[in-house]
């Protein structure tokens, strides 16, 4: 599926991308099957961290996720490419065909992975905070797994 | 304060000692606790706002128990505040100049040369790079002039002969869409997959070259630099694809490492530059919540030690507040050696001796109670009249045999003069006189007293032995008046000395008597004879006259001595009615015949019949005396139960007791009578009282006499 955001940085944390600091971002996604007798059932859990950073030297961005990274010669491009994260892989086994699962997506700044003097300011400000919000929508796998359409913020 | 809560505050200080480590050391920015570092604070703030709770309850009982002006709040309040100061001025001196001290030395960190020099560094190290990257690019060019108008198929074996003669890494040529011509270098391979970016070669398609520098480090921690140059290769051959020159060139890594280093430490100080504010604030915030944390558990502890100082004093003041209610059951007392274990253990012993004094001070109270409950009755059963008076004679006290004695009601009587209780007014004054004439000393005193009742037959003479005395008494002076009634003993000792006369008398007077009788009976025998006519009717008259008053005298000297000499009683069970038929049987052709009640229920009382029936004899004797030559004459017998014997009532319609009689009815040569010995009433006296009866006598309410004798039932 792909999903595609619309990623406004403020100005506090455009500011610290350019001093260096580098921001990670959580892509996240969860498929639930509602149960009425307990807890919703999470077959699957996964995120992607994206990695986004400036490199002084070659006046470069650099927006990396695990080993794959990327250079961009300006923090929109390098935004842009962030706004449309690849789509996660779903372990087929994990789940069963015809069942209607309720799938959830977010996007957000992984404050805890900020320096720490920054971690005080994103408690008290909202500035420093980034967090696109669950969007959930129903899921229903068919044998083959296409991209079932786009969601737009 | 509660065990559970000391508990609770024991638990928080702990808690708060490990989360406040762990905050100082996510603070210090080494350990792997930064990431949690917004936990740790949260977690902190908790216990504080716990620990805050826990102080505002523990105020809050204070201050009820202030309100409630409980002992020992002041002076615990007093203590905790003290305890707390202690903790809280330095605290905050402390605290202070660490946040004055932080915010200056962190301040200090930054400033315009060092500032300039790091950002000098990173010029340099550009600076650098881009002489380096003009390098590549001008032999980059030259490559790109000489491979002009090439055919594609010599150009692979061109690029590897120029790589080798320029020094370069790498060097391929594309198609402007991308398509790999050939190759040269080092690392063919590896390079060859690093295609120039759709960008770079719509650039060179239009003819405009690119180099830069380009940050191909895997990970943070090898940092690897490579320039690549893109340079247009100019086609002579029209309608040909445009061919594009890309050099690729590691920058050395020594070179690499330096211009790394300077460009992490040129972002770490942008980094904390940018974040200064915030690091102050990070130490603040540690500070902050380590003061309050410190703080709380200061005040926490000063409300602990001031409870466990003055909890003692509490108990005392407990105990004393019992005390003063009576309550002298001992406290606990608090363990220890100290002070103020002593001072529980020494109030405890004081309660017990108060305890032990109180009980004996009740024993001997019970003691005084029970003798002057002694004396009480002593008094009480005395059948002796006492009488305390006041100085001014005002009764304070009266035993109830003054009661009886006096006839007065002591209740109604206490506090008032003795003159004005009523019929004691000469008593008052007879004792008044002989307490001024006597003065201090004991006086003693026969006194007359007419007792009046109701009636005027109740009214009674008696005869009184008063003695007294002044009395020394706590309050003052007062006197004492002790009387006994001793008109029966009076009237027994005229009895006695009566007795003793009577057989005086009897015993001379019979004794010549017989001589006399005797005298007489020879003269009326030898002489009536010789004398004739008058002279032998005088003699004979005179003789006659002799013997019969010789006989009478007789008879009255047997009665005296019957009188003086009456055998003691000998008690025996009797039936009174049975006795009453028997006497009454002599009386049938009496002048005036007695009227029988009697009793069938009677019980058998102990009684010597010849005395009750002489008792009959006489009480009927008098009875007819007393009615001869009345108008009316009744005589009543009746015998009747009573409590403790039997009743025995003999009345008549004569003319009754006067009141001097009846005073001294009882003694002998006391009667009414023209020709009466006056004995009769006093023997009857005398045989009652030996069957231990009472007799009484009174006039009838219609007139006349009435005797009543109380005779004792048979054991």
């Amino acid at each position: 599926m792909v999903v595609e955001y619309n990623i406004e940085l403020s100005p506090r944390l455009e500011e610290a991308i350019n001093k260096g600091v580098a921001l990670f971002f959580n892509f996240e996604l969860e498929l639930a099957r509602p149960r009425w007798y307990w807890f919703d059932e999470k077959p699957v859990e996964i995120s992607q961290t994206y990695r986004l950073s400036y490199h002084a030297l070659t006046r470069q961005y650099r927006l990396s996720a695990g080993t794959l990274y990327q250079s961009f010669n300006s923090l929109g491009e390098a935004l842009r490419l962030l706004a449309r994260p690849r789509p996660l892989p779903i372990e087929r086994a994990r789940i069963r065909n015809g069942e209607t699962y309720i799938a959830s997506v977010r996007m957000r700044l992984d404050v805890n992975q900020l320096p720490k003097p920054f971690q005080l300011s994103s408690l008290t400000n909202r500035e420093w905070t980034l967090d696109s919000d669950w969007k959930r929508f129903p899921f229903r796998p068919e044998a083959p797994i296409v991209n079932s359409g786009g969601e737009r913020k | 304060m509660s065990g559970r809560l000391r508990y609770i505050l024991f638990a928080t200080f702990a808690l708060s000692g490990v989360l406040l480590y762990l905050l100082a050391t996510a603070s210090a920015n080494t350990g792997g606790f930064t990431r949690h570092y917004a936990l740790l604070l949260k977690l902190n703030a908790a216990i504080a706002v716990v620990m805050l709770l826990v102080i505002a309850y523990l105020l809050a009982s204070l201050w009820r128990r202030y309100r409630a002006k409980q002992f020992g709040t002041q002076l615990m309040a007093r203590l905790t505040l003290m305890f707390a100061l202690m903790a809280i001025i330095p605290g905050t001196l402390v605290y202070t100049v660490s946040v004055q001290f932080l915010s200056r030395s962190i301040e200090s960190w930054f400033n315009v040369r060092v500032d300039a020099s790091l950002e000098s560094g990173l010029t340099l190290a550009r600076t650098t790079l881009d002489a380096m990257l003009q390098d590549v690019a001008g032999r980059s060019r030259l490559m790109a002039q000489e491979l002009t108008n090439v055919p594609d198929a010599s150009i692979g074996a061109l690029l590897g002969r120029m790589i080798d003669q320029t020094g370069l890494q790498e060097a391929a040529v594309f198609t402007t869409s991308g398509r790999l011509i050939a190759t040269g270098g080092t690392a063919s391979v590896r390079f060859a997959l690093d295609m120039p970016s759709a960008q770079i070669l719509a650039d060179a398609a239009r003819g405009r070259g690119y180099a830069g520098v380009e940050n191909v480090a895997q990970s943070a921690d090898k940092p690897a630099l490579r320039m690549r140059v893109v340079a247009p290769i100019t086609l002579r051959l029209l309608g040909a694809e445009p061919r594009v020159l890309q050099v690729l060139q590691n920058v050395p890594e020594q070179l690499t490492a330096s211009a790394e280093s300077v460009q992490a430490g040129y972002r770490d100080y942008q980094e904390l530059s940018l974040s200064r504010k915030n690091l102050r604030e990070i130490y603040a915030v540690t500070l902050t919540l380590t003061l309050l944390l410190a703080l709380f558990g200061a005040i926490a502890t000063a409300f602990y030690l001031s409870n466990r100082l003055s909890a003692p004093l509490s108990l005392l003041a407990q105990g004393t507040e019992a005390v003063a209610q009576g309550d002298f059951t001992p406290r606990a007392e608090i363990a220890g050696r100290d002070e103020l274990g002593m001072l529980t253990q020494s109030f405890n012993r004081m309660t017990r001796q108060l305890d032990e004094a109180r009980a004996s001070v009740r024993q001997r109270e019970a003691q005084l109670e029970s003798a002057k409950g002694y004396l009480e009755s002593i008094l009480a059963n005395l059948t002796a009249g006492v009488m305390v008076f006041d100085p001014d004679m005002r009764l304070a006290t009266a035993n109830q045999g003054a009661e009886t004695i006096l006839a007065f009601d002591a209740s109604q009587a206490q506090w008032k003069p003795l003159s004005e209780l009523p019929g004691l007014a000469d008593f008052a004054a007879r004792v008044t006189d002989a307490f001024k004439q006597q003065g201090d000393r004991v006086w003693q005193q026969q006194i007359e007293l007419t007792r009046r009742g109701p009636r005027e037959a109740d009214e009674r003479s008696l005869t009184l032995l008063v003695r007294g005395s002044r009395l020394e008494v706590a309050g003052g002076q007062g006197y004492i008046v002790v009387c006994d009634d001793i008109s029966e003993l009076v009237s027994a000792q005229r009895s006695a000395a009566w007795g003793e006369v009577a057989q005086r008398l009897a015993h001379e007077i019979k004794n010549p008597l017989t001589p006399i009788q005797l005298s007489a009976e020879r003269l009326q025998m030898k002489l009536a004879e010789k004398l004739a006519g008058p002279d032998a009717e005088i003699l004979a008259r005179g003789t006659g006259m002799i013997v019969s008053q010789v006989t009478a005298m007789k008879n009255m000297v047997d009665d005296f001595r019957e009188y003086a000499r009456t055998p003691p009683a000998a008690l025996a069970s009797l039936d009174l009615n049975a006795l009453v038929r028997e006497v009454l049987g002599l009386y049938e052709t009496a002048a005036t015949p007695v009227a029988l009640h009697l009793d069938p229920a009677l019980p058998a009382i102990q009684g010597d019949s010849a005395q009750l029936r002489q008792v009959i004899h006489n009480l009927l004797q008098n009875a007819q005396d007393a009615v001869a030559g009345g108008a009316r004459t009744d005589i009543e017998l009746e015998t009747a139960r009573a409590p403790g014997g039997a009743r025995l009532t003999v009345a008549d319609s004569g003319p009754g007791f006067s009141q001097k009689i009846i005073a001294r009815a009882f003694e002998p040569y006391v009667t009414t009578k023209a020709r009466g010995t006056g004995l009769g009433l006093a023997i009857v006296k005398r045989i009652v009282d030996d069957h231990h009866g009472t007799i009484e006598i009174g006039n009838r309410e219609g007139g006349g006499a009435r005797v009543s004798i109380l005779l004792r039932a048979a054991a």
